[in-house]
């Protein structure tokens, strides 16, 4: 099991590797000019030059790739913003906390909602609760995240005036944020937990632990809904990699002071060094999310965790000794 | 066993990440009504305050003080900090006299090593100018002295202008601390979360893009002068319009610096506290023309251009109400404004004169590059109004720096942009300046001698009538020969809670000094 832990940590160096390559081959390429965004528009064609060596941008394409990532390699170092002169290392460690908590908790709401209600609505299926759940996940799902959280905060903040519309600083804060964060996940992970709850509830040994007498809760509980969880976990680790990469919406409406939005300020203010740097750390956290999403379903699975376990070791071929032959 | 203890084990790791996500990040400072005398929210993203580097000015303007900046009530420049200004008989040199009394945030007492800093700091090619805001070449700063006072900075103008009119250089140029900006250099991240300035605030706190703290200092030497309504101000950058209106809506939000069209109106027929004014920006949006090359090179395309749209309604879909029509290149309330009138929407009279340039119906097609947004959609009704005269425009939707780099690269032949030609600068003379000399090709085109004779003579002339006159003729000169299209005369809407807030002061939308507001 370690073997494994370890293999796929190494597999995420060179994916993470591949990743900042793409990313910085396309900033080199797209057309545009970050320096007149610094220099501004008004100044004169010597400070952009001068700018432009400042920079380091005048230098060949490798060696400026390789003066990045050995930065990072070396010294942990990110490089320095474009527009903000500070190091964009210090900015993301700062920054990572706010978008961490706005992640983990929309998550946690929606496992705690999407697992209940999913599992409500595949216990009790063509029901008058199936069907009114199944509609209100649809429309949750399809609803775009940005409109609903404006209109969590004109309701709750503007006319009933219960919670605040923005800043982090209590609790009441992060409310409406976690809400309009979490929602779609949750219709998602409930149509998931339905669809998945409904095929195995339908399976031979789920009728032998009601047959041997066993409450209804024990058997969705120990027998069903372990035995459903494998796609479920695979959707809550997806939507865990896509609550850490959009949350610029929510953080740019609810005003957080997060990753998301430190990332969309470098990308209207093309400062590279940001970009780069927040994309790294979002592909970290996927590969992270996908490796933890596996060791999950070898702690549900344990015919998984025996795969694991015996990845990599030699096929012993059974081999008739001469005694027996004989 | 072991699975309870793995059950135990997974649990104490939930509780431990539950627990350091509690405790992690936050902001305890400033959300709280008590601590807080002022709060405002405002558009501009939070950054740096050195000038030339900084995209917003509201912190600047308590943190440091400017050289010259724009009285509230004449618009003419003034100063807190000189003691006076002079010039010399033959008006090539001005002696500026700094205050003895003035002392930084960090104790030390200012002195003309300062002043004579900060203005040579701003000559081109000195480390500062990385951050591309130098001074025009109109000085030779790096030729600036010290008098013998130790108070007094001599600056003596470039060739051919006069020091009076160049002035304006200075306007809205903090005043620095040399011995801490030696010591810190351009570059510090100290420039945004703690720089030493000799205005009456110091920032207690800062997140990027988000906030400042700003907290009154005790001992700011302005402090019997001048009575602050407020002890602390937070200074919040919001992404979203929609989200700092509904701030100030609930009461988080003592005043918002910017708000959208639709909010403006909810303001207005609303009523109750929250009060609202349209305030002028004080600069002049264009559509510049690459008049230099074919087809603009030719006055009847420009002319068919100009009175074949009708701007007043492109303005209407991009802007809403919040915008003014453009009588001139100068704002109506600049100095030496002329008003010339607008180009009448006539598109018969276009249609002849297309006809005139040699293109009949269909036979000319124009490109411009445009960002996102409001611009786009004008672009969209430029293009309904340009089709109806038989032009046809394609346009391309860029952010900032492609539409930047491809009009420098000579793409597109023309430009709409919302950079106001004139800001923040109450003199039409650095306006024109920047019309002319910018790096921006073909605003006025860098090649018609008429539009810089007329400049030149204005920033030579010493006596004020005579300026007003080549400026004047500046303005009709560029109207007559179609060389500039000016779109509208920028305004912001404000809005305030008039619970907290009685007046609110400003200048303008962009020179926004909080020194006076009027607490209620």
């Amino acid at each position: 099991m370690l073997r494994f832990i370890v293999k796929r940590v190494l597999w995420m160096i060179p994916v993470l590797l591949g990743v900042t390559l793409l990313v910085f081959t396309i900033s080199y390429f797209m057309p545009g000019d970050v320096v007149w965004n610094i220099v501004g528009s008004n100044a004169s064609q010597e400070a952009h030059d001068a700018m432009v060596v400042r920079l380091g941008l005048d230098q060949p394409f490798f060696k400026q790739y390789w003066n990045y990532i050995s930065g990072i390699i070396t010294r942990f170092d990110f490089g320095t913003s474009y527009v903000y002169k500070h190091s964009v290392g210090q900015e993301i460690l700062a920054r990572l906390p706010y978008t961490l908590r706005l992640g983990f908790l929309g998550m946690l709401l929606s496992i705690i909602i999407g697992l209940s209600v999913g599992i409500i609505s595949a216990t009790k299926q063509y029901s008058f609760s199936d069907y009114s759940l199944t509609v209100i996940s649809m429309f949750f799902a399809s609803m775009p995240g940005f409109w609903f959280a404006l209109m969590l905060i004109l309701l709750f903040s503007v006319s009933l005036g219960w919670l605040p519309a923005t800043g982090v600083a209590t609790w009441k804060n992060w409310v409406l944020p976690v809400i309009a964060s979490g929602i779609t996940s949750c219709a998602v992970i409930m149509r998931m937990t339905r669809s998945s709850m409904l095929e195995v509830i339908r399976q031979d040994y789920i009728r032998t632990a009601r047959s041997k007498g066993l409450k209804e809760s024990t058997v969705i509980r120990k027998h069903a809904l372990r035995n459903s969880l494998i796609p479920v976990i695979t959707v809550i680790g997806m939507h865990f990699s896509i609550i850490m990469g959009g949350s610029v919406i929510i953080e740019t409406i609810f005003n957080i002071p997060g990753m998301g939005m430190y990332l969309m300020a470098g990308i209207n203010n093309r400062d590279y060094p940001i970009i780069l740097g927040c994309v790294l750390v979002i592909s970290f956290w996927t590969c992270l999310m996908n490796l933890l999403v596996d060791l999950c379903y070898a702690y549900i699975d344990p015919r998984i965790k025996a795969q694991y376990q015996n990845q990599g070791k030699p096929r012993r071929r059974k081999h008739s000794t001469e005694k027996e032959v004989a | 066993m072991k699975t309870r203890s793995t059950k135990v084990l997974a649990l104490l790791i939930v509780l431990v990440l539950l627990f350091s996500m509690s405790a992690c990040g936050g902001n305890n400072a400033g959300d709280k009504k008590s601590s807080v005398a002022l709060r405002v929210g405002t558009s501009e993203p939070a950054g740096s305050m050195l000038v030339g580097a900084a995209e917003i000015k509201i912190p600047i303007a308590l943190v440091f003080d400017y050289i010259f900046y724009a009285d509230s009530g004449t618009g003419k420049m003034a100063s807190d900090i000189l003691e006076g200004w002079t010039f010399s008989d033959n008006g090539k040199s001005a002696t500026l006299k700094l205050r003895e009394d003035i002392v930084f945030s960090n104790g030390e007492k200012a002195t003309g090593e300062d002043l004579l800093f900060s203005i040579a700091s701003l000559a081109p090619g000195h480390e500062r100018a990385y951050a591309g805001m130098g001074v025009d070449d109109s000085w030779d700063l790096a030729g600036a002295v010290l008098e013998s006072d130790g108070y007094s900075v001599t600056v003596t103008v470039t060739e051919g202008y006069a020091a009076i009119n160049c002035l304006e250089a200075f306007f809205e140029q903090q005043l620095l601390c040399k011995s801490w900006c030696e010591k810190t250099g351009w570059d510090s991240d100290l420039w945004f979360n703690g720089p030493v300035g000799s205005g009456p605030f110091e920032v207690a706190e800062f997140v990027t893009d988000n906030y400042y703290l700003l907290k009154a200092r005790a001992d700011w030497w302005m402090d019997e002068e001048l009575d602050i309504g407020y002890d602390e101000i937070k200074i919040t950058c919001y992404s979203e319009l929609s989200t700092m209106y509904m701030d100030l809506e609930n009461g988080d939000l003592d005043i918002a610096l910017v708000i959208a069209a639709n909010d403006y109106e909810r303001a207005v027929s609303s009523g109750g506290k929250i009060k609202t004014e349209l305030i002028s920006g004080h600069a002049g949006q264009y559509m510049y023309l690459d008049i230099d090359d074919s087809p603009f090179s030719d006055i009847n395309v420009r002319k068919a251009f100009a009175h074949g749209v009708d701007w007043a309604a492109v303005m209407t879909v991009g802007y809403e109400n919040l915008w003014q029509p453009a009588t001139s290149i100068v704002p109506s309330n600049y100095l030496y404004y002329k008003n010339v009138g607008n180009y009448e929407f006539d598109q018969e009279y276009a249609k002849q004169c297309l006809e005139a340039a040699g293109y009949g119906p269909g036979e000319l097609t124009l490109e411009i590059y445009v960002c996102p947004g409001e611009l786009e959609n004008m672009a969209v009704s430029v293009q309904y109004y340009l089709n109806q005269i038989g032009i046809n425009l394609v346009f391309y939707s860029y952010d900032f720096s492609t539409t930047q780099f491809n009009w420098l690269a000579g793409d597109g032949d023309m430009q709409l942009q919302s950079i106001p030609g004139g800001y923040p600068h109450h003199n039409p003379l650095r306006l024109c300046a920047g019309l002319i000399d910018g790096a921006m090709p073909n605003m006025i085109s860098k090649t018609d001698t008429t539009t810089i004779d007329l400049y030149t003579k204005a920033v030579m002339a010493t006596d004020e009538s005579e300026v007003a006159e080549y400026i004047g003729d500046l303005q009709q000169h560029v109207y007559d020969s179609y060389r500039l299209i000016v779109t509208q005369e920028m305004v912001n809407a404000v809005a305030w809670n008039s619970e907290v807030v009685k007046e609110l002061g400003i200048f303008n939308a962009k020179s926004t000094d909080l020194r006076f507001v009027v607490m209620a």
